[in-house]
């Protein structure tokens, strides 16, 4: 995808956007804007995908839009999880951590006790 | 639920398309704004943070080309844009299109066709109420062949098995002169006996059908009419009342209406009762057809074994029983059993035409893909995904497939009508044969395949690859990797489907060769035939029956334009009923054998040229009182009397004859004839003559044929005579030489739709020729201009371009060979005197495909080949 720091697996962006949504629900911007928070200004969430991600999701049936009130008394579009969504969370941070501990897992080979001769 | 929120924003997607844009729109405007905000809040001045959170939003058209696709929502419109832009393209390149569209409107036209005939005749099922059924009911000889039933045998079948709820028996239908008020009108009338109509299962439309009173015996005689007899000669009358036709003699009421669709026994018109008078109540008098409903439960199989039963016991109790079993059969396969395999070869053959289109479609798709790949590497360059452009290349070949889906409806239609023209009456249920909903979709479904068949391949090849290298060899004009095997393989594919076509086709016409040149015993050419029937009450008593035919025949042969005339009955055509059962000789036992009867005057002979071999022609004392005599040929002199002198020996016709053991006396021997049909082929045959046996005349009606100058004024002057003598005498006056034709109707219909087929092959095979050799010649212009230029001959040239196409042709040649030898055997009884592996056939088709090839590759090779180098060179 190449896209964000690091360049975001593909899927990846869809947790997040999910994770994000499961607090509470939440516009385009705020989103971005919530990512970028969290992960200390190491994510930085391209907007060319982060909109058509939220289609994607749409579609799926995870997440619903409606439009509301934001903040600043301006009419804005919120989205937020459908109960598809939150089970789909779940699985997905699931299957997130295995992998990424097992990730872990490799890259941290050697850092252990080391071995003779090494 | 999770189903329902995604259907929803779908389906906002798609119809609110432009609402989702604006929606998408404004959120955008919010994201910026506030981005804005931020960046103001952190002290940047508002123009500049504007600025830095659109640079940070990136390309906003792209994101919501993207978005746009992720809804889903952009196929109906990318459809439409696609099909659009696909049009255009078709409409630049009109020869490619209109050849293209041709080829395969051919292709699905000629599989509509046939699949449209195969579904109506072999497929639906009878229009009768549990048309499974429904059997028709034969008698077998002791030679295995199968016979029209004898009154009286069917009527004790149908008292004594168990297995039919209903047996009937049906004259088959006879062209009849009907008054209705003072105009006299042909019908085709049939008598049938009780439950008749019960059997069938078939209600009246209006009126009612013949019942039980009209059936006892000297009833007075009403009439229940076909639907189309009903609305055209009868003027569609609402109320039945008062509505007669007449026989000429007494006023028949019509009494009831049958729907369109029955059709039984096939074209019957009038339906009047068989039980009121039973004509002929002899055994061996084989006249009526039987039609039978089965009980529950018994099929074909046990209801034969059931009545051979029945009718065994008949043989032990009538030693006039000369047929030995009963043949039960399906009525639709009885129907349908002669066409079957013709009309399931004519849809292979049209199936195999439509891959031979398919493969040239291809081929064509390809030539101008290459043509395009330039474009197709520059749009990939711009962004074009392969998807996109896979779709693209599909919605042009859906657009091209659509179109030639419609025309091939038209082709279809017009290859019933000519396939209807050609057979007429020949094929059973023909006259149901139409386009329908079914066979548009057949049609469409068939379009369609073809389109992905023709279309997939080539534009996966030409999408294949990265941009780059299509950029590259497309703007050099290089061929797509592996483009040349594939196109090979089609023409491989392409010239071996064609070659089974023509030898399919050469094997037929070889044999459609091989029966006009069989010995047929007689001279049919210039002969004129007149079927007739007398008409009823005309002709009082079979001597006045006898004297009215001999006034006929002298009329005729008085007639400056007519040289001979005769009267019989049984035209040696295929479909006469003429089996006259085994004779006894010099008094003594039966033959085994079944013999041919038919009934004759001395210009029978003359007219029809049957040499007389030896002894004489019935003469003038051969009267109804003085001994009777029978002319035999040369067969049955040889069966009765091997080696001995047959004039003048005796013998007992049995069977048919009104008189069965009155002896007849040989009095010559003429040439054996043959039918060209096999089943009617080779029996011995006696003859008896027309003045001692008018009963039959009077009975079947017969044949007046005449020989003169010219067909043309021989049919004129037979018609008149008629005319003249008999204005209300039914008559139907061909030439022999079209009945004869009419008679192989089948096997010329396969021969010549087999032929058309292969003939469309051919034209496409060399279609796809010319165009594999255009291609090939325009991608190595520059090689053929540099090979010019370093001294190479034209001629040369010319040759290395052919040959590599003739060897492709070649190789297809060689599998099509070994196809048509495997599938030749298919083709089983259609062929008559050739063997499915003619070599004669077999060469022929594929010297013709090589030539046509050949000459297809030349024409662009040598052009070609003659181009000055200095051009080439220059414009490279």
């Amino acid at each position: 995808m190449g896209e964000g720091v690091g360049g975001l697996l593909q899927g990846t962006l869809d947790l997040l956007v999910l994770r994000v949504l499961s607090i509470e629900p939440m516009h385009g911007w705020g989103i971005g804007e919530r990512i970028a928070q969290r992960s200390h200004e190491v994510l930085q969430v391209n907007q060319g995908s982060l909109y058509p991600a939220l289609q994607r999701l749409r579609r799926q049936g995870w997440i619903r839009a409606e439009w509301r009130r934001s903040e600043h008394n301006r009419r804005a579009r919120y989205y937020s999880l459908t109960p598809a969504g939150e089970r789909r969370l779940e699985a997905e941070m699931g299957a997130w951590r295995r992998s990424s501990r097992a990730v872990d897992q490799v890259l941290g080979w050697g850092e252990g006790p080391r071995e003779v001769g090494a | 639920m999770r189903a329902w929120w995604a259907v929803r924003a779908w389906l906002e997607a798609l119809i609110f398309r432009r609402r989702e844009d604006e929606a998408l729109d404004e959120e955008v405007a919010f994201h910026l704004e506030m981005e804005t905000r931020k960046l103001m809040a952190r002290g940047m001045d508002p123009a500049e943070a504007r600025r830095r959170a659109r640079i940070r939003f990136g390309g906003e058209d792209r994101m919501k080309e993207r978005a746009r696709e992720a809804r889903g929502s952009e196929w109906l419109p990318d459809l439409v844009r696609d099909l659009r832009l696909g049009g255009r393209f078709l409409r630049r390149t009109p020869a490619f299109t209109l050849t293209t569209f041709l080829t395969l409107a051919l292709g699905i036209g000629a599989t509509t066709a046939m699949f449209t005939l195969v579904d109506t005749v072999l497929i639906r099922p009878l229009p009768y109420a549990e048309s499974h059924q429904l059997v028709d009911v034969r008698e077998v000889g002791e030679d295995g062949s199968a016979l029209l039933a004898s009154y009286a045998n069917f009527s004790d079948w149908r008292a004594r098995s168990g297995s039919f709820s209903g047996l009937a028996a049906v004259v088959p239908p006879r062209p009849a002169t009907l008054l209705v008020g003072a105009t006299g009108v042909r019908a085709s009338l049939t008598q049938v006996s009780a439950d008749f109509f019960d059997v069938a299962g078939v209600r009246p439309l209006a009126g009612r059908v013949l019942d039980a009173g009209d059936h006892a015996s000297g009833a007075p005689v009403v009439a229940v009419v076909s639907h189309a007899f009903w609305s055209g000669p009868l003027g569609a009358p609402t109320d039945l009342d008062g509505v007669v036709v007449s026989d000429g003699r007494t006023p028949v009421p019509v009494v009831g209406v049958m729907p369109p669709s029955f059709d039984l026994p096939q074209g019957a018109e009038v339906w009047i009762s068989l039980d009121r008078e039973v004509p002929w109540n002899v055994r061996g008098n084989h006249v009526v057809e039987v039609v039978g409903r089965m009980v529950a439960g018994a099929d074909p199989a046990s209801a034969s074994t059931d009545l051979t039963r029945v009718h065994e016991g008949l043989g032990a109790t009538y030693p006039d029983v000369e047929t030995v079993a009963v043949r039960v059969e399906g009525l639709k396969s009885r129907l349908v059993s002669s066409t079957a395999r013709p009309l399931a070869l004519l849809l292979a053959a049209s199936g195999v035409l439509l891959l031979v289109a398919c493969a040239n479609a291809g081929g064509a798709f390809l030539a101008r893909g290459v043509a395009r790949r330039a474009e197709l590497a520059v749009r990939t360059s711009l962004g074009a995904g392969r998807g996109r452009l896979l779709r693209q290349l599909t919605a042009e070949t859906a657009l091209l497939g659509g179109a030639a889906a419609v025309g091939g409806l038209v082709v279809a239609r017009g290859i019933l009508a000519a396939v209807r023209g050609l057979v007429g009456a020949g094929v059973p249920r023909l006259a149901e044969v139409g386009l329908d909903l079914r066979v548009a979709l057949v049609g469409a479904g068939v379009g369609l395949a073809t389109g992905l068949v023709f279309g997939m391949a080539p534009a996966l090849r030409l999408t294949a690859g990265e941009g780059a290298t299509l950029l590259r060899t497309g703007a050099r004009g290089g061929d797509a990797p592996g483009m040349r095997r594939l196109w090979r393989g089609l023409l491989v594919a392409e010239v071996a489907l064609s070659l089974v076509l023509l030898a399919g086709a050469g094997l037929l016409a070889r044999s459609m060769g091989a029966i006009a040149d069989r010995e047929l015993g007689y001279r049919p050419e210039g002969v004129v035939t007149a079927r007739f029937h007398l008409p009823q009450g005309r002709y009082e008593g079979y001597e006045a029956v006898a004297a009215g035919l001999e006034r006929f025949v002298a009329e005729l042969e008085a007639d400056p334009r007519i040289d001979d005339a005769g009267v019989g009955l049984m035209l040696p055509v295929a479909g006469g009923g003429d089996i006259a059962g085994p004779v006894g000789r010099d008094g003594g036992e039966r033959t085994e054998a079944l013999l041919s009867y038919r009934v004759a005057d001395p210009g029978w002979f003359e007219t029809l040229e049957i040499p007389l071999v030896a002894g004489r022609l019935f003469g003038p004392d051969d009267g109804s009182e003085g001994d009777h005599v029978a002319v035999v040929d040369e067969s049955m002199a040889r069966l009765l009397w091997p080696g001995q002198d047959p004039v003048g020996r005796r013998f007992e016709p049995g069977g048919m004859d009104p008189w069965p053991d009155r002896s007849l006396t040989v009095v010559g021997v003429v040439g054996d004839v043959r039918s060209w049909d096999e089943e009617w082929g080779g029996r011995p045959t006696y003859y008896v003559s027309s003045r001692q046996r008018p009963a039959f005349l009077s009975f079947f009606g017969g044949e007046l044929v005449v020989r003169g100058r010219s067909p043309g004024a021989a049919a004129g002057a037979l018609r008149e005579t008629i005319r003249r003598l008999d204005p209300a005498m039914p008559v139907t006056v061909r030439t022999l030489d079209e009945r004869l034709a009419r008679s192989v109707g089948q096997r010329r219909l396969a021969a010549t739709v087999f032929g058309a087929f292969a003939g469309l092959a051919l034209l496409l095979a060399s279609v796809g020729i010319y165009g594999l050799v255009s291609w090939t010649a325009g991608r190595r212009r520059r090689e053929m201009g540099v090979r010019v230029a370093l001294g190479a001959s034209p001629r040369a040239v010319r040759v290395g371009l052919q040959g590599e196409v003739l060897g492709a042709v070649a190789a297809g040649a060689t599998l099509g060979l070994l196809l048509a030898l495997v599938l030749g055997r298919a083709l089983g009884s259609l062929l008559f005197g050739v063997g499915a592996a003619d070599p004669v056939a077999l060469a022929g088709a594929a010297a013709c495909l090589v030539g046509a090839a050949w000459a297809a590759s030349w024409l662009p090779a040598r052009k070609s080949a003659s181009t000055d180098p200095a051009t080439v060179l220059r414009l490279e």
